[in-house]
């Protein structure tokens, strides 16, 4: 607001006058911008060339383009690590136990029933208080799986999510929030049987990239592209957002999205090595104190 | 400064060249000057541990059951592989001792107890198999670690998941290990429960050959020492930490100073005679499994599953170095450092005004100094009379800008 017009605001006593002009004030403001843009659009849209130029000029700072210098960006991959055999044999495909923690309620369960539609090849059993992680990494070892998910609840909210890589690791535990239902977003469709393909995006850093491979691992190699199911795995600001949509391609138009939910954050909290066992990487909140750096 | 690591990811060995201020993540600051990668070979068969010998050697072990013998000398080439040891298939290498003086025979001890002698002089003899006066049961009691006296060279302690510390005499003509000391376990806690037994790391803290003085450090986070002219129970035991500790490093008997890390991101200076923390070395952001102290010039090395080296100044705790390798470090040594070079071989490398300024300095110090024995000494007033250099040359710099600055204004 111009210091002359905000001069006359202060000389007004009366707050509620004073907050009546002030709100004409910006209404009429609001206003201008709105001719201008209509008329910027216009012109626009007889000189392309002229949006062309404006879009080129102003960039925004955003934090994204304002990152903390990270060297493990986009840096060449060293060497083999543990998700090896999956990128190696295309005919294998992996094989997923699902469970839930023990004491588990009712959202544990639908959450896993979500989950078991979503990624092919899994199968889902009740867990059992006796056996611990590692036990049941074992076993699952045993029986030729690939991954173990273990959901986990609390106070009747899912609040976090353990996928082992068999049968020697690592770990990761991912928290979730912000997860909507299928049933809560409107025009949603509903998802078929077949292999979905994966988007996995901006998944830069070396850390990134090892989040990046589990995901990729998780599914199988090769995609039902007549499902025209697509999940996306989207990483901005190290929370990884999940959606499932219906692609469909027209004639002159954009490309037509139906989305199949559900949808939820994810936010990857400690990766171990092996099973359980050394810390390679684990989050803190002093981690963040710097907004602009990020890890994965 | 050169740093040596074992780079798992590629199962090789990885060189590093930089100066002190090298930092990866900075853009301004300094960038190693080379980062050189040798011996590669698969993950599955990458190196465990690294030493050296004589600065002749480099002597490591790797996953599978090998042991590689490469020249230092010589661009780490190839000098001899054993790889026909008889290992079962999942046993693995858990410690290498290599003598640091007075002794030929290095010794590799994996986690069943089997101890491979080889001689480093007489490379082409097959290393000999010993084994550890002990019981292997698979997951339950294992061996994991091993090291030796640092005077008696046929004298040796061992440890593990349920196999409590052992001091055992190796004889070398029957080849058999006897058993000198055996410790106790602690008392019962507070709920009369037996306390596990799993100790990851050990090494005698003195040289006395009539008694010995150990200290250990578990997996459950305690730190111990045991002294056997006292008794078969540790004389002190303290919990360090709440996660296993995976690493130690002795780094002074005199001031009972040790470095340790853990599975989490904590590695730290420790005083073991009263069990208290000294000191954090921050920075990593992962488990630290490989730390490693320089003496020469009071250096410290860490890597570990965080893809960085980091070099501190042990003192200060202030990190010098940190540069990124792109793999996992399993075991990391520095090779050599110019601050902590001899003042002879120092004033070789450098030019024809530095050594001037080197022989103005002598005159302060005492010639006795100079010639003394106690290498930490001589390696003290090294680093102080490169900080006098140091000192002396800004200072001139800053004289002689004044007084063109003087002349200017006038």
């Amino acid at each position: 607001m111009p210091k002359a017009e905000s001069d006359i605001l202060k000389k007004i006593k009366n707050k509620q006058l004073r907050s009546q002009i002030y709100g004409e004030m910006k209404k009429q403001e609001e206003k201008e911008k709105l001719k201008l843009r209509r008329e910027r659009r216009k012109e626009e849209l007889e000189h392309p060339e002229l949006k062309e130029k404006r879009l080129a000029e102003n960039v925004p700072a955003t934090i994204d383009s304002k990152r903390v210098f990270d060297e493990t960006v986009n840096a060449e991959v060293e060497g083999q690590d543990d998700f090896e055999e999956y990128f190696k044999s295309p005919e294998k495909d992996p094989k997923i136990l699902l469970t839930t923690n023990a004491h588990a309620h009712k959202q544990a369960y639908e959450f896993a029933a979500m989950l078991v539609e979503i990624i092919p090849n899994t199968t889902f059993v009740k867990r059992k208080r006796q056996y611990s992680m590692k036990d049941m990494a074992k076993y699952c070892t045993h029986r030729e799986f690939t991954h173990l998910i273990v959901i986990n609840e609390d106070k009747k909210e899912v609040n976090g999510m353990t996928l082992i890589h068999l049968p020697e690791g690592p770990t990761f535990y991912f928290s979730i929030n912000s997860f909507v239902k299928r049933k809560q977003i409107t025009g949603h469709g509903s998802p078929t049987d077949h292999i979905p393909e994966l988007i996995l995006n901006n998944f830069t850093t070396r850390l990134g990239k090892t989040v990046a491979r589990l995901f990729h691992s998780l599914f199988p190699h090769r995609p039902e592209f007549q499902g025209r199911q697509v999940i996306t795995l989207h990483n901005q600001r190290d929370y990884i957002f999940f959606r499932m949509h219906r692609y469909i391609f027209q004639e002159n138009k954009r490309v037509g999205l139906q989305e199949l939910g559900p949808e939820f954050t994810l936010r990857l909290r400690r990766i171990q090595k092996g099973i359980k066992g050394e810390v390679a990487w684990e989050y803190t909140t002093a981690m963040y104190k710097d907004k602009k750096k990020f890890y994965l | 400064m050169k740093i040596l690591l074992a780079a798992s990811d590629i199962g090789g060995l990885k060189e590093i060249v930089c100066t002190r201020g090298t930092d990866t993540s900075l853009q301004s600051a300094p960038q190693p000057e080379a980062l050189e990668t040798f011996c590669v070979e698969k993950r599955d068969t990458h190196i465990l541990h690294i030493r050296l010998y004589q600065d002749r050697y480099v002597v490591t072990t790797r996953l599978g059951g090998v042991v590689d013998i490469y020249d230092l000398q010589n661009a780490y080439e190839l000098v001899r592989k054993y790889d026909n040891l008889g290992l079962v298939s999942g046993e693995r290498f858990i410690s290498l001792v290599v003598p640091k003086t007075g002794d030929a025979y290095c010794y590799a001890c994996t986690d069943r107890g089997q101890v491979f002698a080889i001689n480093l002089e007489d490379l082409d003899t097959q290393p000999d198999a010993l084994q550890l006066p002990i019981k292997y049961v698979e997951g339950k009691k294992e061996i994991s670690c091993f090291a030796q006296h640092p005077t008696e060279k046929d004298v040796f302690l061992f440890g593990g998941k349920e196999i409590d510390l052992h001091v055992t005499k190796l004889d070398r003509k029957a080849k058999k290990f006897s058993i000198v000391f055996k410790a106790k376990n602690v008392s019962t806690n507070r709920i009369q429960l037996r306390e596990p037994i799993w100790i990851s790391k050990a090494e005698f803290v003195s040289d006395s050959t009539d008694s010995f003085e150990m200290l250990t450090v578990t997996r459950q986070g305690q730190m111990r020492y045991y002294d056997t002219s006292k008794g078969k129970k540790p004389r002190a035991s303290y919990k360090i930490s709440a996660d296993a500790i995976v690493a130690m490093s002795l780094l002074d008997t005199e001031k009972k100073q040790v470095i340790c890390s853990d599975t989490h991101r904590t590695t730290a200076r420790f005083d073991y005679s009263r069990g208290l923390m000294e000191g954090k070395y921050t920075g990593s952001v992962g488990s630290t499994g490989a730390i490693s102290v320089f003496r020469k010039s009071n250096l410290l090395v860490a890597g570990g599953l965080d893809r960085y080296i980091r070099c501190y100044e042990i003192g200060s705790r202030e990190c010098l170095v940190k540069v990124y390798v792109g793999t996992e470090i399993a075991d990391v040594v520095i090779l050599s450092d110019e601050r902590g070079k001899k003042r002879g071989e120092r004033e070789q490398s450098s030019g024809q005004k530095e050594k001037e300024e080197s022989r103005n300095n002598k005159g302060d110090e005492s010639n006795a100094d100079e010639n003394n024995a106690d290498e930490n000494n001589a390696d003290e007033s090294d680093i102080d009379s490169d900080d006098d250099a140091i000192w002396h040359r800004l200072e001139s710099n800053l004289v002689s800008a004044r007084k063109k600055r003087r002349l200017e204004l006038s």
